[in-house]
């Protein structure tokens, strides 16, 4: 199972790899996969992205952001780990001519003490003065920019690394004390160019001490043995003493770096790793992918058919031209409209068709032309309105005139709604085309522009 | 047969070029339904079904229009003994013509009502009544489906009284729709509408109104993102290149160029991310096929992002740059002075410095880019980098986000029947004035730190979201309130094109 840093980076790799998609997809993908979850269960990353993984066919190859701080932590770590030895060592360093100082020692706990608890507030705090340096750092050696993802978690990385380093440096440094107090006869002693007397130092050890003195006699120095170790650098080395009173100080001394070194170190590590989860998860929430997610897996995908394409064909473009409107007496009102206005000789009573008459009254349109007809009559006009669309009944209707009289020349006249003004172009052009559709020699009349200017001036 | 189970089905049908599919584009928000094809043409039905996770709610379906109602009726009337069996006579009629090419039309736009399809029976208001409409209604009739009928103007004229009362004689309920300029709240109703013609299909109707409202609400959200995420880009956009180290020697002509031509690029990518974000909010709000104006060559006119006219809609006053950061601060407008956006760009520098309200007072009034900085030596030594930007000017945010919010308006009311180019017509009110102080200051403080050429954290990133939705909210608000007496500004009316 990843850790919720490659969680994190994996979100925000698909994150970066959803940019490219369209919105509407990413919310059916995700409301889908929140469906098929089922009702009540939470949307879980780790799912959704194995989910996502498993579909593509993908497998995940490793996060290069984190390559760089695994390495670097492992050097960190590594370098603790030997400082700690050579700390140790140093602190450890006895020729035979003087004993090791106890109080050096409280010191150099002490330091680590307050490293270990200023480490921790710093990580906690999101200080990193550090930055600059580590980023550079990577820059150099990888020739990449830290991933942004990763911005709200360098301090918290950071502070687990340096207490992870410091908790190697603490039990190497007892691992050394260990062996130097094997392989090696130390003589402990405590010194002090300050006025302390034995009863004040034996306090402060007591202090020190306390964690284990109730369950540890030996680790706990005895005031005696504070009296009896107390050495000072003009007095030689005090071998009034037993030689058993020096070497009796190092139980204390590896109680004292075990409990005041390693135990914080340990405690801050998984505070600090406990503080990196928390941060981890929250930069998981703050990312802007997180809200999006849930939004879309959370909102019903509501679909209005806007993706649907309509498959109509548009117009093609007209080929024919009008023709001048010619005088006829054979004059037939298609659905209302009137040749009033534009015919020099309009009938008195025009024929009718079309419209809410009956397809009888029709026929007997027809019929009434056959009889008014004159040998000489060479067109029929049909006069119809040029807003109104060209239905397949007029069609119906020409096909019909043309069987029964096709020695006329049939010409479809449509009118504007202002009759001495020339259709509009769009108007006009859709009876063209309807002209050419049907056929059979059907052509259209229009009012001419310039006579209609003429008039109108 | 009939449809009883499924969800409800409504066949729009009518005259050839009548608006139907005017009225079906804006319900199913599609704007890529061919309107005003050539009647006549054969056509088949089109099906636009609402779902929600894949559950069907109700299925428009855009018909052919009528072409031989007359011969229908009359084939009808010759095989019906009485008014009963008039639905099985049409369906009769389906049966006999479905192979028949002169009722091809007649026959696809009849199924549906056959199978238990809602009529919704549309007709044009903009042209008087007739008679000759009549017997498609009858046949209508005949089928005995629930009927609505509509009127859609799509002239200018209006004979809306004459077509109520003849439609009144054939159809359950009549409703006036304006297909491309009806609002969204005239969408739900026209759909509770249809959701009242059969008890059955009131509940699915419901919900579809339901979550059509949730699914606006969200785009309103999604938009304040977009917006932001732009905003943000726009703001901390900066230019670079990597030249020889001796080219830009201060003083020279060759810096001079260099800072000219980095500048140019610095207009073009603000212009192409401003044209991104239109697209996005565009797409998020489902049009596809809006006409568009802009090019190359018109980014120098009156409509530009830089230019004066531009300034002037949506620049705010100094004084409102200077206490904003407060949450205080009158909008001021148009009456600002002394700002010349487009020949200040990269001639005044405002480096770090000064923050906070005096900065904005003292650099607000002209539009600050960072000018040309060179960074330190590469490599050898032999290569630097030069940048120009980001924006030092609060101003230029504003002026952003304003065009934004109106840009979003006019999208978001604009119904997927227009077909006329969008048009961006100036607003006589700033969309600053409906926001309150703490969401001005959010906006302030957003901007501010944006300049910096900073990210935003999660939550200053969320305040500006709220802040940016809240505007349009607040705009939308204003706009309803004036849109009555401002016909110039309603969505595809005349005004200065984009």
């Amino acid at each position: 199972m990843p850790g919720h840093l490659e969680t994190l980076l994996a979100f925000d790799h698909q994150y970066q790899r959803d940019q490219r998609q369209s919105p509407a997809f990413l919310h059916r993908r995700d409301r889908r996969y929140a469906l098929d979850r089922g009702e009540g269960q939470k949307p879980d990353i780790h799912h959704w992205l194995g989910q996502l993984e498993a579909l593509n066919g993908a497998t995940s190859a490793g996060f290069p952001e984190l390559r760089f701080w695994r390495q670097f932590a492992t050097a960190f770590i590594s370098a603790g780990a030997l400082l700690g030895i050579i700390t140790m060592s140093g602190l450890l360093f006895y020729d035979g001519g003087q004993q090791i100082n106890i109080t050096v020692i409280l010191g150099v706990i002490l330091l680590q003490l307050v490293l270990a608890l200023f480490t921790a507030c710093q990580g906690l705090a999101g200080w990193q003065p550090w930055a600059p340096l580590v980023h550079s750092l990577q820059h150099r050696l990888e020739k990449r920019q830290p991933s942004s993802a990763l911005w709200p978690l360098f301090s918290p990385m950071m502070a687990r690394t340096a207490q992870a380093a410091g908790l190697a440096f603490g039990v190497t440094g007892l691992l050394t004390l260990l062996v130097s107090v094997v392989v090696q006869d130390l003589a402990f002693g405590w010194s002090t160019t300050l006025e302390t007397s034995a009863e004040g130092w034996y306090r402060i050890v007591s202090w020190v001490a306390a964690p284990w003195s109730g369950w540890l006699p030996v680790a706990t120095p005895t005031p005696d043995l504070v009296a009896d170790t107390r050495f000072f650098r003009l007095e030689g080395t005090g071998t009034d003493i037993a030689g058993i009173r020096w070497g009796a100080w190092w139980p204390f001394v590896a109680m004292a770096w075990l409990t005041w070194t390693i135990l914080p170190r340990l405690l801050l590590l998984v505070v600090a790793t406990l503080d990196l989860r928390r941060k981890g998860l929250r930069a998981l929430c703050d990312h802007p992918g997180y809200k999006a997610l849930l939004w879309r897996m959370e909102t019903p995908a509501v679909e209005t058919g806007s993706d649907a394409t309509d498959s109509g064909q548009l117009p093609v473009d007209v080929t024919s031209n009008t023709v001048a409107i010619p005088e006829t007496p054979l004059v037939v009102c298609w659905a209302g409209a009137s040749p009033e206005d534009i015919l020099t000789k309009p009938p008195s009573q025009p024929l009718r068709a079309g419209g809410n008459q009956s397809l009888q009254a029709d026929r007997d349109t027809l019929s009434a032309l056959a009889g008014q007809r004159s040998p000489e009559d060479r067109q029929l006009l049909v006069v119809t309105r040029s807003w109104e669309p060209p239905t397949a009944e007029l069609e119906d209707f020409l096909e019909e005139a043309a069987e029964r009289f096709p020695d006329l020349t049939l010409i479809l006249l449509p009118v504007a709604s202002a009759p001495a003004q020339p259709p509009a172009e769009q108007a006009l052009a859709q009876w063209l085309r309807f002209a050419d559709r049907v056929g059979r020699g059907v052509h259209v009349a229009a009012v001419d522009t310039a006579e209609a200017l003429h008039e109108t001036d | 047969m009939k449809r009883t189970d499924q969800a409800p089905l409504f066949a729009v049908v009518g005259h050839p070029n009548r608006g139907k599919s005017s009225v079906v584009a804006t319900l199913s928000q599609n704007d890529r339904i061919a309107i005003a094809l050539e009647p006549g043409t054969t056509r088949e039905s089109h099906t636009y079904p609402l779902t929600v996770d894949n559950h069907t709610l109700y299925t428009l379906v855009d018909t052919p229009g009528f072409q031989r109602p007359r011969r229908v009726l009359e084939w009808l009337e010759a095989h019906s003994l009485s008014a009963s069996d008039r639905p099985d006579t049409v369906a009769a009629f389906v049966h006999q013509h479905r192979e028949n090419p002169k009722f091809r039309d007649e026959c696809e736009l009849l199924t549906p009502i056959i199978e238990g399809a809602g009529i919704i029976y549309v007709v044009d208001g903009s042209v008087p009544y007739t008679a000759e409409q009549e017997a498609e209604m009858t046949i209508l009739r005949w089928t005995g489906q629930p009927s609505l009928a509509l009127i859609n103007r799509i002239g200018t004229d209006d004979h809306t009284e004459s077509w109520h009362k003849a439609l009144g004689q054939f159809f359950q309920v009549v409703r006036s729709f304006d297909a491309v300029r009806a609002s969204f709240e005239k969408h739900l109703s026209l759909l509770k509408a249809f959701g009242q013609l059969r008890p059955e299909w009131e509940q699915p109707l419901e919900q579809a109104t339901h979550y059509l409202t949730r699914q606006r609400e969200d785009r309103q959200w999604q938009s304040a993102r977009l917006i932001a995420a732009a905003l943000a880009d726009m703001m901390r956009h900066q230019e670079s290149r990597t030249l020889p180290r001796n080219l830009p020697i201060p003083g020279s002509d060759s810096r001079e160029a260099l800072e000219a031509r980095l500048r140019d690029r610095w207009y073009q990518h603000q212009r192409e991310r401003e044209e991104r974000l239109r697209r996005d909010i565009e797409t998020l709000y489902q049009h596809h096929q809006i006409a568009r104006q802009e090019a190359e060559l018109s980014w120098h006119q009156d409509h530009d992002l830089f230019s004066e006219s531009t300034r002037q809609a949506w620049a705010v006053s100094k004084r409102y740059l200077a206490t904003a950061g407060f949450g205080a601060g009158a909008v001021g407008g148009a009456s600002i002075d002394a700002l010349t956006l487009g020949h200040s760009l990269g001639a005044g520098a405002l480096i770090g410095g000064l923050i906070g309200a005096a900065g904005s007072y003292f650099y607000g009034d002209r539009l600050a880019v960072q000018a040309l900085r060179l960074g330190p030596l590469k490599g050898s030594g032999e290569l630097q980098t030069a940048t120009f930007g980001p924006v030092q000017d609060l101003q230029f945010g504003y002026i952003v986000l304003g065009r934004a919010v109106d840009h979003w308006w006019h999208i978001s009311e604009r119904n997927h029947a227009g077909r006329d180019p969008l048009e961006l017509p100036p607003s006589d009110s700033h969309w600053l004035e409906q926001l309150d102080s703490p969401q001005r200051k959010a906006i302030q403080q957003a901007l501010g730190k944006l300049r910096k050429g900073r990210q935003l954290a999660p939550d200053e990133q969320q305040g500006l979201e709220a802040a940016i939705h809240s505007a349009l909210v607040g705009y939308r608000k204003w706009r309803a309130d004036h849109g009555a007496s401002r016909d110039s500004m309603d969505p595809g009316k005349t005004g200065w094109p984009r």
